[in-house]
């Protein structure tokens, strides 16, 4: 007569740290955005996709012979997300 | 059983374990500026209201919001105001160049730590944050829209300060 109530204790025993395993997790998984005051960093040479003048032109080339355009490539703006 | 308890407890922690963006509003406390170790001359702030801009030399907007804060220093330093200019720049010599020429007539601060604004957490660049005489965050103007940012200061202020 015992063992179904042991048996029916397991799942809340389990159900809790696993929600708890889970919500860690979860949170592990989030990006918190780059905050206002830090998003100096963003214009540094070495934060630049493109600070390479050779390897620019090789791209642009290989995408307009596969692509038949050009430009386009760059954005405008420090990135610093103000306003 | 799972109860109503388990449900809040779980909820609890999800929102314990999801990092906190929480920005300034009325009503909270403002960190006090004297122990923030910020770089710079704090002038007297006992008993003065005051306008905390968070700019940075990077920031487009923050060049244009200083001639904005140069005419409410102007306007209301003899009122009981005082305007702080903190940049929350790494690098001095940036902060350097940014008021090289410019020379505000109101005080600017460097955040070189990032100590404060970690605390008031301004939601974008610049952020003029209204704090008065006894602490409290009276008002939060989030980026500068020219116009009616310098027209909504000046009217918080109008609301905290007595009459001319």
């Amino acid at each position: 007569m015992t063992m179904p109530n042991r048996i029916s204790l397991r799942p809340r025993l389990i159900l809790l740290p696993a929600l708890l395993l889970i919500a860690l997790l979860l949170s592990g998984c989030t990006t918190p955005p780059v905050p206002p005051w830090e998003r100096g960093a963003l214009t540094e040479y070495g934060m630049q996709p493109e600070r390479d003048p050779l390897l620019t032109a090789m791209n642009e080339h290989i995408w307009f012979s596969r692509e038949a355009s050009t430009g386009g490539r760059g954005v405008g703006g420090s990135g610093c997300g103000c306003n | 059983m799972w109860s109503a308890k388990h449900t809040a407890v779980a909820m609890l922690l999800v929102v314990l374990t999801t990092p906190a963006l929480a920005a300034p509003s009325p009503g909270d406390m403002f960190p006090d500026l004297r122990t923030q170790e910020l770089e710079g001359v704090l002038p007297e702030i006992e008993d003065r209201v005051l306008v905390v801009d968070f700019w940075a030399s990077w920031c487009a907007p923050c060049r244009r919001s200083f001639p904005a804060l140069s005419r409410l220093h102007e306007e209301f330093h003899h009122r009981g105001v005082t305007v702080l200019a903190v940049s929350v720049d790494r690098k001095r010599q940036d902060y350097e160049a940014f008021l090289q020429g410019r020379a505000p007539p109101f005080a600017t601060l460097r955040d070189a730590t990032h100590r404060l604004v970690s605390q008031v957490r301004p939601p974008v660049m610049p952020t003029t944050v209204i704090v008065d005489a006894t602490g409290v965050v009276r008002a939060v103007f989030a980026g500068f829209h020219g116009d009616e940012t310098e027209q909504g200061i000046r009217a918080a202020l109008e609301k905290i300060l007595p009459p001319p």
